[in-house]
């Protein structure tokens, strides 16, 4: 019923590495691993993968922030599924809230999940169309 | 009445120091992945390994780091051993650097060991991480104008 970028993922396979995507996806799917600290923006049509951290605006097809993630920064997304830390505002068309996640900021969404024990602080508006090639207003 | 109320210190945001950046589990286990389609305008600071496919604009540090085929770096690269099939604008800083026939360098290398494959497009002086070291630094190799210009025929 729900839409679960990680359950899907994991479903076809466990490493990310192989992603488990068919060979032309490939080229759009970008993973931040622990380890690795990103300092500035992210743009991509693709799918990022967070278990790292980013301090900077994201922007991207689908985004899924695991439990390790970190993101300081806004997030862009047609859909996004935080399952870390944001800080920062949340927009995307579909957004998902995992068990785990801290969001302090705004979410802003066309479709909201928020799965029991998530932390929230900030506003959830509603909004009518989220464009992430639009800046945030 | 209205006793000192304990003026509670505004917390909205999670102390980074309580709440630290995820402890790098098993750098090693996995590579972290810029993918051809991914931009990042920003440095990127790696304890594990780095494969860029993309489009980098800042400094990428990193233990091992791959500049893979068709990706684009305009930055300087320092790890502890790099990889170059793409093209990159700026200082390599490595003790084993390796550029493949793709790659496209423009900048320069200082190093332990380079490996240069044929065809490989280099533009930039290659100097050994001990003599740059003598020479007082990165800074006095940033100065440096970059002198040879030179196709690479030989690994």
């Amino acid at each position: 019923m729900f839409l679960n970028i990680g359950t899907v993922r994991e479903n076809q396979s466990d490493r990310a590495g192989d992603h488990g995507w068919p060979e032309s996806a490939r080229d759009t799917y970008s993973v931040v691993h622990a380890g690795l600290v990103i300092t500035g923006d992210l743009r991509t049509d693709g799918h990022i993968e967070v278990n790292g951290r980013i301090e900077g605006t994201t922007n991207s097809r689908s985004i899924l922030v695991r439990e390790d993630g970190w993101i300081e920064g806004t997030v862009l997304a047609d859909i996004a599924e935080i399952r870390g830390t944001v800080v920062g505002a949340v927009r995307a068309t579909t957004v998902i809230i995992g068990s785990n996640a801290r969001v302090h900021g705004s979410i802003f969404h066309n479709s909201l999940t928020i799965e029991p024990g998530a932390q929230l602080e900030g506003r959830r508006p509603w909004r009518p169309q989220i464009d992430r090639n639009r800046d945030t207003d | 009445m209205f006793s000192q109320s304990s003026k509670q210190p505004e917390s909205k945001l999670p102390p980074k120091a309580s709440q630290p950046a995820p402890a790098p589990r098993s750098p090693s286990a996995e590579p972290s992945i810029i993918s051809a389609d991914l931009r990042v305008v920003g440095d990127l600071h790696c304890s594990g390994d780095l494969q860029v496919k993309g489009n980098v604009e800042g400094d990428i540090k990193g233990r091992s780091v791959t500049i893979g085929e068709g990706a684009h770096v305009q930055g300087s690269v320092m790890a502890e051993t790099v990889h170059i099939a793409g093209s990159i604008k700026g200082q390599i800083e490595a003790p084993a650097v390796t550029v493949a026939r793709s790659a496209r360098v423009q900048g320069d290398i200082v190093h332990r060991t380079l490996t240069v494959e044929a065809g490989a497009f280099l533009d930039g002086t290659c100097r050994h991480l001990d003599t740059k070291a003598e020479a007082g630094g990165v800074s006095a190799l940033k100065t440096a104008k970059p002198e040879e210009k030179k196709t690479a025929t030989a690994s």
